[in-house]
C-alpha cells in the first residue's frame, strides 16, 4: 500500500484506538481478580505472621515513611486487646534490587514470624530467605529487636546469614530493622496517650481506681464509653467518655459521677472552640463546672440561671458555656442509660 | 510449503533459540528452572500466535512506511493483555517471570516473524508459523531450564532428586551461557541431518 500522510495518520489512529479499547476492556475484566489475588496474599501473610486475631487488620493500618520508603503497620485485635502488629516493610539493598517482607510482632515488639511478600533474589541462594525455618528467620523468631544487635554476625551482630548470600541477608536485616522502627513509632509511640486517659480518669473521680470495667453505650447512633471504676471491692464511681457535636464543633469530655449519682468532676479532653473561650472551659474552676460540681445529676435543670436552670455561665463566653453545658448533659444521658440498663437486670 | 512443514520448521529447522539465535535475553534470563522456562515459552507463544494472526489480517491496510510502529503497537497491546491476564489468573507465575513479561514486546522473534512471515502470508499459515516458532521457543526454554535446574538445584519441575544444593553456578547467569552453549552443540549435531 502506498504511504500518504493521510492514510498513515488514519491507520495509526485506528490501530491505537482499537488497542486502547481492547486494553480498557481487559483491564475492566481483570481488575477484580487482580485485586482479589493481591488482597488474598496480604491476608494470608497477615495470618501467618501475627499471633491469632479476630478483626480485619487491613482496615486498621498506619503508614509511616521511613528512609523515604512507605512502611505500613497493621494492627491485630483479639476482642478489645491488641494481639499484635504486622509491618509491611521493604529494603532497596537486595542482591537484585528491592524486596518486601511482612514482619509480625507481639504487642511488646517480640518478633512472631516473618514472611517474604515479594523478591527477585537469586533462585537457590538469596531466595532461601523465603523458605520456612531458614537461619535468618530463626535468628529473629521469638526475639525482641530491642535486645538484638541488628546486623549479621560477619558485621558483629546477632543475626546468622544464609550461606553464600550475605548481601541478601544484610538486606533482610535492614528491612526488619525498618519494620521495628515503624512498629516503635506506631505501637509504642501511642502509649503515652493511653496513660493520659488514666490520669484524666483519676482526676474526674478524685480517686485512683485499681481496676476498671468499660462498656460502650449507644443512643440514637451516638456512642460513648462508660467506665466503671473500682477500688479494692467498692465502686468508686462512673466516668462517661463522650464526644458531643455541639455548636460549631465537637467537645470531648470525661465526666465523673459518684456511685450515688453526683457529678464529681469534668475534664475537657478535646474541643475546637475558639482558643480564648476554650481555655475558659479547660479551667478546672470555671463557673459552669463549679455550679454543677457536687450536685445530684438527676436534679440538674440543664440551662443557665437566668433561664431558670441550675448552671452558671462563664462570663464573656456564653455560647461556649452553652456548648459545654450541653456536652455535660449529653454525658449525663449516657450515664443514665447505663445505670438504667444495670438496674433493669 | 505444506502446512505441516510450516508448523515443524519452527521447532527444528528454524528453532528460534538453537538455530536462529533470536530472543536470547529471555532465554538466558528466565530459565532458572524448567517451569519458569516453560511459562516464559508459553507466554511468548501466545503473543506470537496472536500477533501473527492480527498482523496478517491488517497487512493490506497498513501503509509500508509505518508498518513497524503499527506492528509494535499491536504487539505491545497483546503483551499488556497477556500481562493483565497472567496477573489475574496465574499470579505466582506472573511474579516469578516478573520483568520479562513486558519485555516480550521487544523480543525480536515476534517482530521478526511479523515482518518476515505474517506480513506476506495468509492468516492460517501465519497462525501455524507463530505456533511452530512458539513451540520451538517453549521447547528450547524448557530444555535449558530443566538442565540448569537439574545441575543447579538437583531437582526437575520442582521435584528434588538429589539432596543438597547442586552446582549453584548453573542457577546463576554464567551457568545459563554454559548450558546454552552445550545444548546448541547437541541440538545442531542431532538435527544436522534434517537440514
Amino acid at each position: 500500500m502506498k504511504s500518504t500522510l493521510l492514510n498513515m495518520v488514519l491507520v495509526l489512529l485506528g490501530i491505537t484506538l482499537v488497542s486502547a479499547t481492547t486494553l480498557g476492556l481487559v483491564y475492566g475484566v481483570t481488575k477484580e481478580p487482580i485485586d482479589l489475588s493481591k488482597g488474598a496474599k496480604t491476608t494470608n501473610a497477615l495470618s501467618q505472621v501475627m499471633p491469632p486475631f479476630d478483626n480485619d487488620p487491613s482496615t486498621d493500618t498506619v503508614t509511616c515513611i521511613i528512609d523515604d520508603m512507605p512502611i505500613k503497620v497493621y494492627k491485630g485485635m483479639s476482642g478489645e486487646t491488641v494481639s499484635g502488629y504486622a509491618v509491611e516493610t521493604m529494603t532497596k539493598n537486595g542482591f537484585s534490587g528491592e524486596f518486601r517482607l511482612m514482619v509480625g510482632m507481639k504487642p511488646d515488639g517480640e518478633i512472631f514470624n516473618i514472611e517474604v511478600l515479594q523478591h527477585n533474589e537469586t533462585p537457590g541462594l538469596g531466595s532461601k530467605m523465603a523458605d520456612p525455618d531458614n537461619v535468618l528467620l530463626l535468628s529473629f523468631q521469638g526475639k525482641n529487636p530491642k535486645n538484638l544487635k541488628m546486623s549479621v554476625r560477619k558485621d558483629g551482630g546477632d543475626i546468622d546469614v544464609i550461606t553464600a548470600s550475605t548481601i541478601s541477608s544484610r538486606a533482610y536485616v535492614d528491612a526488619v530493622e525498618r519494620a521495628y522502627k515503624a512498629f516503635e513509632s506506631v505501637a509504642l509511640g501511642s502509649e503515652p496517650e493511653e496513660d493520659e486517659d488514666v490520669d484524666y480518669l483519676a482526676a474526674v473521680l478524685n480517686a485512683s481506681p485499681t481496676s476498671i470495667v468499660e462498656e460502650n453505650i449507644t443512643i440514637d447512633a451516638n456512642e460513648a464509653k462508660v467506665i466503671k471504676a473500682m477500688g479494692d471491692s467498692t465502686v468508686l464511681g462512673y466516668v462517661v467518655d463522650v464526644a458531643s457535636k455541639v455548636g460549631k464543633g465537637v467537645i470531648r469530655l470525661m465526666v465523673g459521677f459518684t456511685p450515688d449519682g453526683y457529678i464529681s468532676n469534668v475534664a475537657v479532653i478535646e474541643h475546637n472552640e475558639d482558643p480564648r473561650y476554650g481555655a475558659l472551659i479547660e479551667n478546672p474552676d470555671n463557673a459552669t463546672l463549679s455550679s454543677l460540681k457536687g450536685t445530684k445529676a438527676r436534679d440538674i435543670k440543664w440551662s443557665f440561671k437566668p433561664d431558670g436552670g441550675t448552671a452558671d455561665a462563664i462570663s464573656g463566653a456564653t455560647r461556649t458555656s452553652r456548648s459545654y453545658l450541653q456536652s455535660i448533659q449529653n454525658a449525663f444521658m449516657f450515664y443514665q442509660a447505663y445505670i438504667d440498663s444495670k438496674t433493669e437486670k | 510449503m505444506s502446512k505441516l512443514q510450516i508448523l515443524t520448521k519452527g521447532i527444528f529447522k528454524e528453532n528460534p533459540s538453537f538455530v536462529l539465535m533470536l530472543g536470547m535475553c529471555p532465554t538466558l534470563g528466565t530459565t532458572t528452572s524448567a517451569i519458569n522456562g516453560m511459562g516464559m515459552g508459553i507466554a511468548t507463544m501466545f503473543v506470537l500466535v496472536m500477533s501473527n494472526i492480527v498482523i496478517s489480517l491488517v497487512k493490506n491496510l497498513v501503509p509500508g512506511k509505518i508498518r513497524i510502529p503499527a506492528y509494535i503497537v499491536i504487539i505491545a497491546t497483546l503483551v499488556t493483555v497477556l500481562q493483565l491476564l497472567m496477573e489475574a489468573y496465574v499470579p505466582a507465575l506472573y511474579e516469578t517471570l516478573g520483568v520479562f513479561i513486558p519485555l516480550i514486546v521487544v523480543n525480536c522473534i515476534i517482530l521478526g516473524r511479523a515482518e518476515a512471515f505474517a506480513s506476506k502470508n495468509n492468516v492460517v499459515d501465519s497462525a501455524l508459523d507463530g505456533l511452530g516458532i512458539g513451540l520451538g521457543f517453549t521447547m528450547a526454554l524448557t530444555l535449558l531450564g530443566a538442565v540448569r535446574e537439574m545441575l543447579g538445584a538437583g531437582s526437575i519441575f520442582g521435584f528434588k532428586f538429589v539432596a543438597g544444593d547442586g552446582i549453584l553456578l548453573f542457577v546463576l547467569a554464567p551457568g545459563a551461557f554454559i548450558a546454552l552453549g552445550y545444548l546448541l552443540v547437541i541440538f545442531n549435531k542431532l538435527t544436522s541431518k534434517l537440514r
